[in-house]
């Protein structure tokens, strides 16, 4: 008996340390590795990503090696002179060929501080003003596939959609809202606890992101004044997306019907059984709107022809020569991945981009340039809309090849007629 | 059939000198959302060469060129209706201070 309370004992010790037995870095041996500092909205898009390059033969295999971030941290460390290291010590996350990106990534430990090769902001870089420096010389920022963002409810929530104005005095005013149950018999809104509100940090695209859409009228007309401030937007500050997921579907009960959250739209689309994503009507349009045509579709066709207006382009950074050539040609390699430049047949980046449920700006309809701002009309030079649609199942657009041209348009060259 | 409508208003609006008007066309189906009777789906990359922006009876645009008409272009997708109490919002419609 006093053998086995023994053997009990040491187990209990020992299972502690066999679980955080994480490995160094430096001992996996990466083939050709990069380091990325990433918000949390684009790991799917690295996972995904990352198990082609580090299968592909040509040029060569790469191993992605990333953390993730807030956004204005990360334009942090990349514009500060000279930039600041992935200091050691901190746990990266890699990603194997082939491995599957529903599953959290392995992870190391860095035994070295380690320049970051690419940067992201999952928002416009004039979001972080104030929070990080200005973009230097020697570093390159290029927009890459477009972010959508979202409300959720905990998916046995009856609530179905939320408006700006709405939006604005349940994130602005919190247990405040000015709805008095005594006197009105049609609830403002359920969410008037900040209790159950989770929102992100401030350095957050996903946070940022929602404080300038509730902070622009959205219009042509010039509206009320940027009256929000991450500061003011009341709720629980969580680091993770998945924080939010945690907590967001961790409430039970009656405060289901009051529990609100911010998330990318793909951290959503990953927990559609247990969370629901809210329509969002904007400032001045007259109905609520999914990024998708419907709730559960996965063709973001309203963000993409600009009936969704919560989204953000993301940007790709790395350090350049003076000539404005790339100091690390891998890291350049993959960032043209991600801006959905094929650039060879083992790796389509973009349908990697569309699997994770970003957008890539060949498939807009619509374009803005500034965070909330306005919407105009996005004509590009060389587009991907029916290739897009093909890809979510809805494409109507004709095909064609060498025998069989355009009557209209051009003849992309994955065999759409594509306006342009 | 939406070339022909679209046409016709570029037409009237060039007619009446209102380059800059937005007309109003109660477009076949009649039914909210559904603004755009041959493919359903607004389509930008026909703006400006069929000509201006048309506001159907329905409220929705056909040929969006601004922010608002984009927001509220004609289109098949689902969409929800919500018009909710907000007591504090100010008489003019207006959004108050943040606290």
């Amino acid at each position: 008996m006093h053998k086995l309370l023994l053997l009990l004992a040491l187990a209990a010790v020992a299972a502690p340390r066999a679980q955080a037995a994480v490995p160094t870095c430096s001992s996996l041996s990466f083939v050709n590795p990069l380091y990325l500092e990433i918000g949390d909205t684009q790991e799917q898009l690295i996972k995904t990503l990352g198990a082609h390059t580090a299968a592909a033969t040509t040029p060569h295999a790469i191993t992605l090696v990333y953390r993730t971030n807030g956004s204005c941290a990360n334009l942090t460390d990349v514009f500060t002179v000279p930039p600041k290291p992935i200091v050691s010590g901190t746990t990266m996350s890699y990603v194997l060929a082939g491995q599957n990106p529903a599953l959290a990534s392995p992870t190391c430990t860095l035994d070295a501080a380690t320049p970051i090769d690419v940067g992201n902001a999952a928002l416009f870089i004039s979001s972080c003003a104030g929070q990080a420096p200005a973009q230097p010389a020697g570093v390159s920022a290029q927009q890459g596939p477009i972010q959508a963002y979202t409300l959720v409810v905990p998916n046995a929530s009856s609530q179905t959609a939320i408006t700006a104005e709405e939006a604005y005095f349940v994130f602005g005013f919190g247990n405040n809202d000015g709805f008095n149950s005594a006197t009105n018999s049609t609830p403002l809104s359920p969410w008037n606890d900040t209790a159950f509100i989770f929102t992100r940090l401030s350095t957050k695209s996903t946070l940022l992101t929602w404080v300038h859409t509730l902070s622009q009228r959205g219009g042509d007309v010039a509206g009320d004044p940027r009256t929000f401030t991450p500061a003011k937007f009341l709720g629980t500050a969580l680091n993770a997306s998945s924080d939010v997921v945690g907590h967001v579907t961790g409430v039970t009960g009656s405060d289901r019907e009051r529990t609100i959250g911010l998330l990318g739209a793909e951290v959503y689309d990953s927990n559609p059984t247990v969370l629901r994503e809210l329509a969002f009507q904007w400032f001045d349009q007259k109905h609520a709107y999914f990024p998708d045509s419907a709730l559960g579709a996965k063709d973001k066709r309203n963000l993409r022809d600009g009936h969704y207006a919560v989204w953000s382009p993301t940007f790709w950074i790395e350090n350049v020569n003076t000539d404005g050539s790339p100091t690390k040609t891998d890291a350049d390699y993959v960032i043209n991945l991600i801006l959905g430049k094929q650039q060879q047949l083992q790796v389509n980046p973009v349908d990697d981009i569309i699997s994770v449920g970003l957008v890539p700006s060949c498939a807009m309809q619509v374009n803005r340039s500034v965070e909330g701002g306005p919407l105009s009309l996005f004509d590009p030079t060389s587009q991907c809309r029916c290739y897009y649609d093909s890809k979510v199942g809805t494409s109507s657009c004709a095909t064609c090849n060498a025998s069989t041209p355009c009557a209209t348009g051009v003849c992309s060259p994955d065999g759409f007629c594509e306006a342009k | 059939m939406k070339k022909t409508i679209i046409g016709l208003f570029a037409l009237l609006a060039v007619a009446c000198g209102g380059t800059n008007s937005t007309p109003v066309v109660t477009p076949d189906s009649g039914t909210p959302d559904s603004g755009i009777p041959d493919s359903g789906t607004p389509d930008a990359g026909d703006a400006g060469s069929d000509g201006g922006p048309i506001q159907t009876a329905a409220g929705c645009f056909i040929n969006a060129q601004t922010s608002i008409q984009i927001l509220n272009a004609c289109t098949d997708a689902g969409s929800i209706d919500k018009a909710p109490v907000l007591p504090l919002l100010q008489s003019d419609g207006g959004l108050p201070p943040l606290p």
